[in-house]
């Protein structure tokens, strides 16, 4: 049975149709490996450093993993941070070629079928999870994962809200599995 | 004569009960047509379906993006209904459609609220006027109703001739809310033409509402050097009893200048207040000595600092719990509007005397709706009472406040609940042992809901203590802003006609629309600073206009101060409150007619289509917030302006994108030729969502480019795009390829460097640069 817990703003809730919570970070390693072509958006708030320098540390690593799109201005200090990316589009940008079934994902491979996300401002990502929650998931789209530390409901997958410590001890755990040490 | 309605003269009657001669019976409502040389165009008076076609071609291009906002409908008693995963509602709605349904109500909620607005003050002015009272703009504003000309087909020349105007209105919005009922539309993008259409008719009614303001208050007409009005906490005189308006009607604020003058106590007396009624009652000549505090953000932070006597609350955007806040500060409150009662006694019939002593003697509010009525009050109890509150002790001392901030249980609703989530607890955390910084800065940031408090476990005061902790801030908060100057001058659009929509003034930017920011209002001021250095147009109006003047550069100036006021590029211009947004709309109607000639009079699609192609144009709505602020820049969308919101507009639900990767969605008739070119993405989204302020001032230079640019002009935006792009992001963007159509658009400062980035990415000139171009078919001159 799946878990849900509650948004990090509450007021986020959105109604009968809620994140599964991540208990074991070995799901989201799974999620990704079998998936088809993965994206990773990487939204403003952790490229500014405001999720501190374990969520940079993740997103530059997973970016050599899953191919990343970063949102936002912070192009050139996501390069500089050593962040492998494709391509710089703003968020809801991205999100509209996603809900897209025709569209042939941002490395031309075909669409992306399971699409992570961190970084962004709580109810903004809120935003773009429910776009693809509606239009996307369950057609062209096998899910959706938010990798922040606080739930965001819209989204498949989400961590429940975490103190910070579980939460990159979490992070490392995904990692762990995609890197080939777990 | 228009509208359906009809003048009957009788001359002489005579019946078994009355006898009279000379009789005028009017039917409906009448305005006289003066000879207009100008032949009626296809959709005077335009009913909901008139556009849809020109809807349906915006909407082609630029299609809906849904963001829901809740999975559910539960707007009746079949429901709630989930309409996740592809179900439908008991009435067989999909969730797209349920978006685009709510986002049509939120656009008629804004525009009647503006509808509703223009009608109070409109009938107030005609009693106190009369109906035939010009319509007179000004020497240097003959084009006096742009969008009335253009949506209705009239000339308004007298007060009356507004009625009409209003009634079309109020009965559009009936049909189109008409259509959110159970079962009746059922297709998305037909509740997204209904929105546009209501979008449209917002900017009507507020331009009817300005006018009517302008010529009856004898607002400033355009004047670019509108006195600079005092802005600032630190700018009201707390030594004298202080009157607080709030909300966006000036009638009952011009009403307590007026008595105020007439009783001898302009000087004994503070009027301030916040939102778009203190902005327009500072326009008011006698009353350019009022104060404006701050924007809507300000509201609650005021009322906390216990400084104000005499809360007077119009309508629209004021706290629902204002009666509330008042008892805590032992203010009186006065409810003027009866769209807003707030649950008090109406004592319009009252003495004054009477109702002064009602309020003296400890009631906390009451409701009068009529303005010279409530001024006396206003001004007596705030005369009367202010000695007496100086006695009282309303904000706590700081050592209150520690003891307060010690009761915090940690248990984070006081973040979780803040709509940015701000650091709330560590203020409290850090206020408890003694440290107000946190907090202090936190005031920079805080757009004054006060949900922290009212989730708060330990019932800490915190928008209080905020207050408490910024207070040496407060003090220092003195800024200026230029009163709103209303419409943009005939001579003005003359000046710049060409250099707009040929690109060599690279755009127009308009910082409109509310408070609810992402990072607190210095975002604002910042991009006005940045977009006016650049040559850029800035014009702003309501709550973006206040939030821009409340900061000031390194010199010490205000961008009001700073830049002059006049519609030319590098100008900072205030049109006024948020109904004065009309005059931007105008603007860019009048370039049409005034530097291309092209027919106003219900001409609606050709305008459009005319700003949509050639006006560089583009609004950001940083704070958007309200519904009026939907229907809004729902509005600016359907004449073909692209509008950015700020991270919190996400939750409206709807946003209207292109999409730069299908090249197919962007191609023009040739007017001349009649064939079908490519000009690139331009303008590439109608309505989008900014993650950061950097973000939105890129998007702001690429959405000013225009298929008509020259090549210098594209060249002088592209400069902009670049530039800025290369601040903040970082080498050159990557769609560079899709503006630059020939290599004489391309900056010759970066000629080479540009060049080479283009061959790498296989770049190729355009088939046709230069094209006339249109969206609609039918404006197409020679066909091939």
């Amino acid at each position: 049975m799946p878990t849900y817990a509650i948004p990090w703003q509450p007021t986020a809730i959105p109604g009968p149709e809620m994140a599964n919570v991540i208990t074991k970070p070995a799901v989201v390693a799974a999620l990704i490996k079998r998936a088809k072509n993965p994206l990773f958006i990487v939204g403003t708030e952790v490229l500014a450093g405001k999720e501190g320098e374990e969520a940079i540390d993740f997103a530059k690593r997973f970016s050599k993993i899953v191919p990343t799109v970063v949102t936002g201005h912070l192009l050139e200090k996501a390069k500089s941070l050593g962040l492998e990316v494709v391509a710089n589009l703003p968020a809801f940008d991205i999100i509209n070629r996603l809900k897209d079934p025709e569209w042939k994902g941002i490395n031309s491979k075909g669409p992306h079928d399971v699409v992570a996300m961190m970084g962004i401002l709580y109810y903004y990502e809120s935003q773009l999870f429910s776009t693809l929650k509606h239009f996307a998931v369950g057609k062209h789209m096998r899910a959706t994962i938010a990798l922040d530390r606080y739930y965001q409901p819209n989204a498949t997958w989400s961590f429940p809200n975490l103190s910070k410590e579980d939460w990159v001890k979490s992070l490392e755990e995904i990692l762990k599995v995609l890197e080939g040490g777990g | 004569m228009s509208g359906e309605s009809a003048l009957i003269r009788i001359k002489e009657l005579k019946t078994d009960i009355v006898e009279a001669k000379g009789i005028d019976v009017s039917i409906g409502r009448i305005v006289e047509e003066e000879p207009w040389e100008e032949p009626l165009g296809p959709t005077p008076f335009p009913k909901i379906t008139s556009l849809r076609s020109w809807d349906f071609k915006l909407l082609s291009r630029y299609k809906p993006f849904y963001a829901p906002f809740c999975d559910m409908c539960c707007l009746c008693t079949f429901g709630k209904c989930n309409l996740s995963r592809d179900r439908r509602g008991a009435c067989g709605l999909d969730i797209a459609t349920q978006q685009a349904r709510i986002v049509l109500v939120a656009c008629c909620m804004g525009a009647s609220a503006h509808c509703a607005h223009a009608r109070h003050v409109l009938e107030y002015l005609i009693e106190k006027k009369g109906r035939d009272y010009p319509i007179d703009m000004g020497e240097e504003v003959f084009l006096e109703a742009p969008i009335t000309r253009t949506v209705c087909g009239i000339r308004p020349r007298r007060l009356g001739d507004l009625e009409v105007v209003l009634d079309y209105i109020s009965d559009q919005i009936v049909q189109c809310l008409d259509a959110t009922h159970f079962g009746q539309e059922g297709h998305y993008l037909d509740y997204e033409s209904k929105a546009l259409h209501i979008g449209m008719l917002d900017n009507l009614a507020k331009e009817v509402a300005d006018i009517a303001e302008i010529v009856g208050f004898d607002f400033p007409r355009g004047d670019p050097d509108a006195p600079l009005i005092e802005l600032g906490f630190g700018t009201v005189d707390i030594t004298k009893p202080v009157i607080f308006l709030i909300g966006h009607n000036p009638m009952f604020g011009i009403a307590i200048i007026d008595y105020l003058h007439e009783a001898g106590l302009y000087d004994a007396v503070e009027v301030c207040g916040v939102c778009c009624t203190a902005i327009d009652v500072t326009r008011y000549r006698k009353a350019q000595r009022a104060k404006i505090v701050g924007s809507l953000s300000r509201q609650l932070k005021y009322v906390r600092t216990g400084v104000p006597d005499v809360i007077v609350v119009d309508e629209q955007c004021i706290r629902t719990d204002i009666v509330e806040e008042a008892e805590k500060i032992k203010a009186k409150v006065i409810a003027c509007s009866d769209k807003k009662c707030l649950g008090l006694p109406d004592m319009t019939h009252e003495p004054v005397d009477a109702i002064v002593n009602e309020l003296l003697s400890g009631r906390t509010g009451v409701f009068i709706e009529e303005p010279e009525k409530a001024a006396e009050v206003a001004v007596r109890v705030a005369v009367a009472l202010a000695p007496q509150r100086k006695t009282y002790k309303l904000v706590p001392e700081k050592e209150e406040i520690i003891k307060l901030c010690e009761k915090c249980v940690d248990c984070m609703n006081c973040v979780r609940n803040c709509p940015n989530s701000f650091p709330v607890r560590d203020a409290v955390k850090a206020a408890a042992k003694g440290d107000f910084t946190l907090f202090a800065e936190l005031y920079e940031w805080c757009s004054g809901c006060g949900r922290c408090e009212h989730d708060c476990r330990a019932n800490i005061p915190i928008v209080t203590v905020m207050m408490k902790a910024a207070e040496h801030k407060i003090k220092t908060e003195k800024y200026k802003i230029r009163a709103g100057r209303g419409p943009i001058r005939d001579t003005e659009i003359r000046e710049v006609g060409a250099p707009i929509v040929l690109g060599e003034i690279p755009g127009v930017i308009a910082l409109v629309g509310c408070a609810n920011y992402p990072f607190g209002g210095r975002d604002v001021a910042e991009m006005c600073d940045e977009f006016a250095k650049r040559n850029y147009i800035v014009v702003l109006t309501g709550c973006e206009a206040i939030d821009a003047g409340y900061w000031r550069d390194e010199d010490g100036l205000t961008v009001y101060e700073k830049y002059p006021g006049v519609f030319d590029a590098g100008g900072v211009v205030n049109c006024g409150s948020c109904v004065s947004n009309a005059h931007i709309a105008g603007a860019a109607i009048k370039i049409a007619n005034i530097f291309a000639k092209r027919p106003l009079r219900a001409n609606f699609e050709e305008i459009a289509d005319y700003i949509l192609n050639r006006v560089g144009a583009c609004g950001i709505a940083w704070g958007a917030m309200s519904q009026k602020a939907a229907s809004i820049a729902t509005g600016f969308n359907r004449w073909g302006v692209p509008v950015i919101t700020g991270p919190h507009g996400a939750k409206y639900r709807r946003q209207y994108l292109g999409r730069q990767d299908k090249l197919e969605d962007w191609y023009v008739y040739n007017a001349r030729t009649g064939e079908k070119v490519f000009v690139g993405p331009a303008p590439e989204h109608l309505i989008c969502v900014a993650e950061t302020k950097e973000e939105a001032m890129v998007l702001a230079t690429k959405l000013c480019i225009r298929p008509n640019d020259t090549n210098k002009g594209r060249m002088i935006k592209l400069t902009h795009y670049i530039d800025l792009y290369r601040r903040f992001y970082g080498g050159l963007p990557e769609d560079l390829p899709l503006f630059v159509r020939t290599e004489a658009d391309i900056p010759t400062t970066m000629k080479d460097e540009i060049l080479e980035f283009l061959k790498s990415k296989g770049w190729k000139p355009f088939p046709e640069p230069t094209v006339d171009p249109t969206i609609v078919e039918r404006l197409v001159r020679v066909k091939k």
